[in-house]
């Protein structure tokens, strides 16, 4: 395998090699077509993302999509971004 | 099965080492310091700073930190050693290291002279090396403080390495032990996971105050700290946003009830998981978690280092192969199969991270009872004290 979904409840994946665009990957029983070249380290979607939805890795959201993003897409600063501004007391639950 | 044998103190404190050290009370005294302990295989403490032209609560945590590693549980004795003139001298070092329930002595330069600070160093610590125990006195986990720390972070430290100290942490709070994470800036992002777990309303008001003076003081310097994060380098390495790079740090501090914070180099009052106020740069990180009674520090590595620590084991866990490789003689903990079996055998990650809590664990286990690790075979004495003010 390679890729590392973290938790349940994770919308995207972790490559833990060079993936290309155009593999296939099976995470959970379900095939998943690489629509970018993927860095190691680096991550994509497993789930449809909708522009303003949450990004979830760790269980936990670590950000905001940008614009829509499609399962097998790359995930990164180019199509996400932080919610963070300022210390933070209590957040939504995922 | 988790029985310890060490070194039980007079006042309580179980000791895992039974180091005899000599302490520099100001960086004056740093040579002499050096010199008693090449004569004597004695271990030296030395900074670069002292009680001298520093004031107010930057002066009392210096103090503090010198006087917590002088009486440290794995310290037998300490000679401390000084110029004189420094605002805390060693007299006064050695006579609140004595009131803590540790053995201590000290000599002043301008009082001896040099040479005979050193002839007369030398007679006290091999009297004192007369006196050791041996190692015979029962403990277990509820004796021991962990402290954990990340450095040189990469892609498999949020992955593997953080992940699986995080499991070894809730296993030893749930055996007794005390765990100390710190690195107030790495905590951004992820601050209200922290915040939701604090015993009371107490605890999680005094860790958000502590986060965002954290911030407020990186600010008053000119900076956008938040803007700046995260850093071009995380960003090459996948990390998209400052929460991910956060919460992929505080996996290491585990899941369990935060107890308090403490100030840096500051010891726990209780047992369970406790938040030390101390800075991300792993030296000053390290030793502020020790001086703060850390028997043993779990630290991650991604790319590697291989610092350690004058008075404490520092167990060095990597996930990366590269790095297993390249600083095999620095790295206590190998968990690059983890990776290695997801990518070619489709092992099941939970299950890798299970063996991985075991491996940790066990070392863990041997160090406490003796093991020297990596950090301890290469001599490593890096001591680095945070500063807060100017210097006068």
């Amino acid at each position: 395998m390679k890729a590392i979904v973290i938790n349940e409840k994770d919308n995207v994946a972790t490559a833990i090699v060079d993936i290309k665009k155009g593999e296939k990957i099976v995470i959970k029983g379900r095939e998943i077509t690489l629509l970018d070249d993927i860095p190691m380290g680096h991550k994509f979607a497993i789930r449809e993302i909708k522009k303003g939805e949450p990004i979830i890795k760790y269980g936990e959201i670590i950000g905001i999509a940008k614009e829509d993003i499609k399962v097998g897409q790359y995930v990164h600063v180019h199509n996400i971004r932080s919610r963070y501004q300022g210390v933070r007391e209590v957040d939504i639950d995922v | 099965m988790y029985e310890i044998l060490g070194w039980r103190r007079e006042n309580g404190d179980f000791g895992i080492r039974n180091h005899v050290i000599v302490l520099s009370s100001v960086a004056c005294a740093n040579n002499a310091v050096l010199e008693i302990a090449r004569r004597t295989g004695a271990i030296p403490v030395i900074h670069n700073q002292g009680a001298c032209g520093m004031f107010s609560t930057d002066r009392e945590q210096f103090v503090r930190t010198i006087v917590n590693i002088g009486s440290h549980p794995n310290v037998a004795f300490t000679l401390v050693v000084g110029l004189g003139c420094e605002g805390v001298d060693a007299h006064k070092i050695a006579d609140m290291i004595s009131k803590r329930g540790r053995e201590a002595e000290s000599l002043l330069i301008q009082e001896e002279g040099l040479r005979k600070t050193i002839e007369k160093g030398v007679r006290i610590i091999e009297k004192a090396k007369e006196s050791l125990e041996p190692r015979k006195d029962r403990g277990s986990f509820e004796d021991l403080i962990i402290g954990v720390k990340c450095g040189a972070s990469d892609y498999s430290s949020g992955l593997v390495s953080n992940p699986v100290v995080g499991k070894v942490v809730d296993f030893m709070i749930d055996n007794g032990a005390t765990v100390m994470f710190g690195e107030r800036l790495e905590v951004v992002g992820a601050e209200h996971i922290i915040a939701k777990r604090a015993k009371n309303e107490e605890v999680r008001r005094d860790f958000l105050r502590r986060i965002k003076k954290a911030i407020d003081d990186v600010n008053k310097l000119g900076t956008d700290w938040i803007g700046s994060q995260p850093s071009m380098g995380n960003i090459m390495g996948g990390i998209s946003t400052i929460e991910e790079k956060s919460i992929g740090a505080i996996l290491k501090a585990g899941t369990r009830t935060l107890q308090g914070c403490v100030d840096y180099a500051e010891r726990p009052k209780g047992k369970g998981l406790y938040f030390m106020d101390a800075p991300g740069f792993d030296v000053q990180a390290v030793s502020g978690l020790v001086a703060g009674g850390s028997h043993i520090v779990l630290f991650t590595t991604g790319r590697g280092t291989y610092l350690g620590s004058p008075v404490s084991p520092v167990i060095k866990i990597t996930a990366n192969p590269v790095t297993v490789k390249k600083l095999y003689d620095a790295i206590d903990v190998d968990l690059s199969f983890v990776l290695l079996e997801v990518l070619e055998k489709d092992a099941d990650i939970n299950e890798l991270l299970e063996r991985g809590k075991k491996i940790l664990i066990e070392k863990i286990m041997k160090v406490a009872n003796g093991e020297l690790t990596r950090s301890e075979m290469n001599g490593n004495i890096e001591f680095s004290i945070e500063r807060i003010g100017p210097t006068a």
